[in-house]
């Protein structure tokens, strides 16, 4: 029985004062990142380069995909609880047409990435039984269509959203709601092909049928986690009073708690079978990560992606708001990156033993400063726009017909 | 009268003429300090909970419980018929079954996540399904409700409060009053049978 008397909120905008010389720092320490790195990756090792890149590549991208899901569900079921969070989502996925032209470099770097572009598929038993999808033509082809999907879907839901922040107009809404349904099964196979593309093909031997939802997982559990941290600092900001409360917080950390378990169940599926069915080809991938040093960062992964988050925020009013759920949500962010690290980089240490003519490579654990630089570029200077596009419009859909309904929201 | 007269008074009840209406005299029980007592109606009503001032439920507690139930359960399963090597050894000395399935050494991790996986899940379920039941106090074959003829409609259209003998706050005359004055009608004596 909530009241619905009450009068919808005033809109209201970021303001660039309230956040200090912080989008200015993320803006010049992000481009002074990916300088360095352009610059030094480039002159001294194009390889170390393009992994790093992509690195820095893919957290963003796992993240704004994400969003989009989170956009395209809460059309598709036509939900209410989002309303008042989904222009934050809108937000981080609009970063697509960046998050592209931030890929340009590394089209020059493909073959530094991908070995199987420098192979023969004559020569290369694996790689002619794949040739007809793993050839440079309809590799681009694909890579053209993931960027024009997200970028269009990101686009449209944010242009329909900020229209209706101006005329109120519900068809607006139905309207989205209609593309949603579509564009969700494009999203999913859009998500699953660029997974195999991008990082799956790293080592064009190996293969994991489970491999798009994995990064599907991680993609929708880092971007709500990415939303709860952004929508709680706005609100200690003084933003969003009234509007966003602690039910949402409620709401969005129980779906942060859904998705840890997830990603584990998922993760520990395509292990699991990959480990008994023993098959050398699979268990590559796998053997790689699990001897040496890099043993730690898979064991730290176990912990710290699965097993501390799902501890922290097990309880109720761990998941209402508040510093754990912060906290949680921030640790999420970062065993993100360590996550994909953990897939990317010992790719490049396969690469060069391959490449030097496979003798055994037995390197362990090691991050290379370009790793860390190309993370806070792509951190930064998406971040430092992300601040823009919050002063640009209102901070929630102010005129969507169902923001009443989402303020009242009860668990 | 000598029958009535040892009947046990359960307490005063009253109905209500819409959801709407008992939700806000729920309010007011509350705030007056009720805590004896309970409301009754055909559906859950949403925030009802708040109205009537409950805090939150402890069957998530009973859940934990038999999670760890079950989390320990499979370890003991496992290491009791399997292990002889490494911690478990150390913990537990030899009870030795080791059979070696499919080239899998025993107490494997890796074997071993489904089972702690499958007998955690299955033991919360367990736990909060025992949990719900006890703490809700299900089955309960018998209600003093039930002899009140009115009561027949919380299956239909009948939205009813009925406040407790045993609590503190209560007084016959008094509570008599007070459900009529926050909209209450057909304000009855409830005996227990």
């Amino acid at each position: 029985m909530s009241e619905h008397t009450a009068s919808a909120p005033a809109p209201e905008r970021f303001r660039r004062a309230s956040a200090g010389a912080l989008p200015l720092a993320f803006l010049g320490g992000g481009a002074l990142c990916l300088a360095i790195a352009l610059v030094w990756g480039l002159a001294v090792d194009r390889q170390q380069f393009a992994h790093s890149w992509l690195l820095g590549f893919m957290y963003c991208f796992t993240i704004c995909a994400g969003s989009l899901f989170w956009i395209l569900l809460h059309h598709a079921v036509d939900a209410n609880w989002s309303v008042v969070v989904r222009r934050l989502f809108e937000h981080v996925a609009a970063l697509f047409p960046y998050l592209v032209a931030l890929f340009i470099p590394l089209l020059f770097c493909l073959p530094d990435l991908y070995r199987w572009l420098t192979l023969d598929p004559l020569a290369d038993h694996a790689l002619a039984h794949k040739s007809p999808y793993l050839n440079k033509g309809f590799l681009l082809f694909r890579l053209a269509f993931y960027f024009l999907y997200f970028t269009f879907a990101a686009l449209l839901f944010k242009t329909k959203s900020v229209m209706q922040d101006e005329t109120g107009d519900p068809r607006l809404s139905l309207g989205m709601r209609r593309w949603s349904n579509g564009l969700m099964l494009l999203f999913a196979v859009s998500i699953t092909f660029a997974g195999f593309d991008l990082l799956m093909a790293l080592d064009h031997t190996w293969y994991s049928t489970m491999w798009g939802v994995y990064i599907f997982a991680g993609s929708a559990l880092s971007s709500i986690a990415l939303t709860i941290l952004v929508s709680s600092l706005l609100r200690d900001a003084g933003y969003l009073k009234g509007v966003l409360t602690v039910e949402h917080d409620h709401i969005m950390g129980k779906l942060m708690f859904a998705f840890v378990i997830f990603w584990a169940y998922i993760g520990f599926s395509q292990y699991l079978l990959i480990y008994y069915s023993n098959i050398p080809e699979e268990t590559l991938f796998f053997f790689r990560r699990n001897t040496g040093s890099w043993l730690y960062v898979s064991l730290v992964l176990v912990v710290g992606h699965f097993i501390l988050p799902f501890l922290i925020i097990l309880t109720q009013p761990a998941k209402r708001g508040g510093k754990r759920l912060l906290f949680a949500a921030g640790w999420i962010l970062f065993m993100h990156a360590v996550d994909l690290f953990w897939i990317i980089a010992p790719s490049l240490q396969t690469y060069r033993d391959l490449a030097a003519g496979g003798g055994g490579d037995t390197s362990g654990f090691a991050i290379h400063p370009i790793d860390i630089l190309c993370l806070l570029g792509f951190v930064g200077v998406l971040g430092a726009l992300l601040f823009r596009m919050l002063e640009k419009t209102d901070l929630f859909p102010s005129r969507d017909p169902r923001l009443m309904e989402s303020i009242a929201l009860k668990n | 009268m000598s029958d009535a007269a040892q009947r046990r008074l359960y307490g005063f009840a009253a109905e209500f003429a819409s959801a709407a209406a008992l939700y806000h005299a729920a309010e007011k029980v509350r705030d007056k300090g009720f805590r004896r007592w309970d409301v009754h109606s055909p559906y859950p009503i949403h925030g009802m909970d708040d109205a009537m001032g409950l805090k939150g439920s402890k069957v998530s507690l009973v859940s934990l419980l038999g999670g760890a139930t079950g989390l320990t359960l499979a370890f003991l399963m496992i290491s009791l018929a399997g292990d002889d090597h490494g911690i478990v050894k150390a913990i537990m000395g030899n009870f030795n079954y080791p059979l070696i399935v499919a080239g899998k050494t025993p107490f494997d991790v890796e074997p071993s996540v489904p089972i702690f996986f499958e007998l955690t899940i299955l033991l919360t379920a367990f736990g909060t399904v025992l949990g719900l039941l006890l703490l809700g106090r299900i089955p309960q074959l018998h209600h003093p409700m039930f002899e009140w003829d009115r009561f027949e409609k919380v299956t239909d259209d009948g939205f009813f409060i009925a406040i407790r003998a045993d609590d503190a706050l209560f007084d016959e005359a008094e509570t008599r009053q007070f459900l009529e004055a926050i909209g209450g009608t057909a304000v009855s004596r409830i005996e227990e049978s």
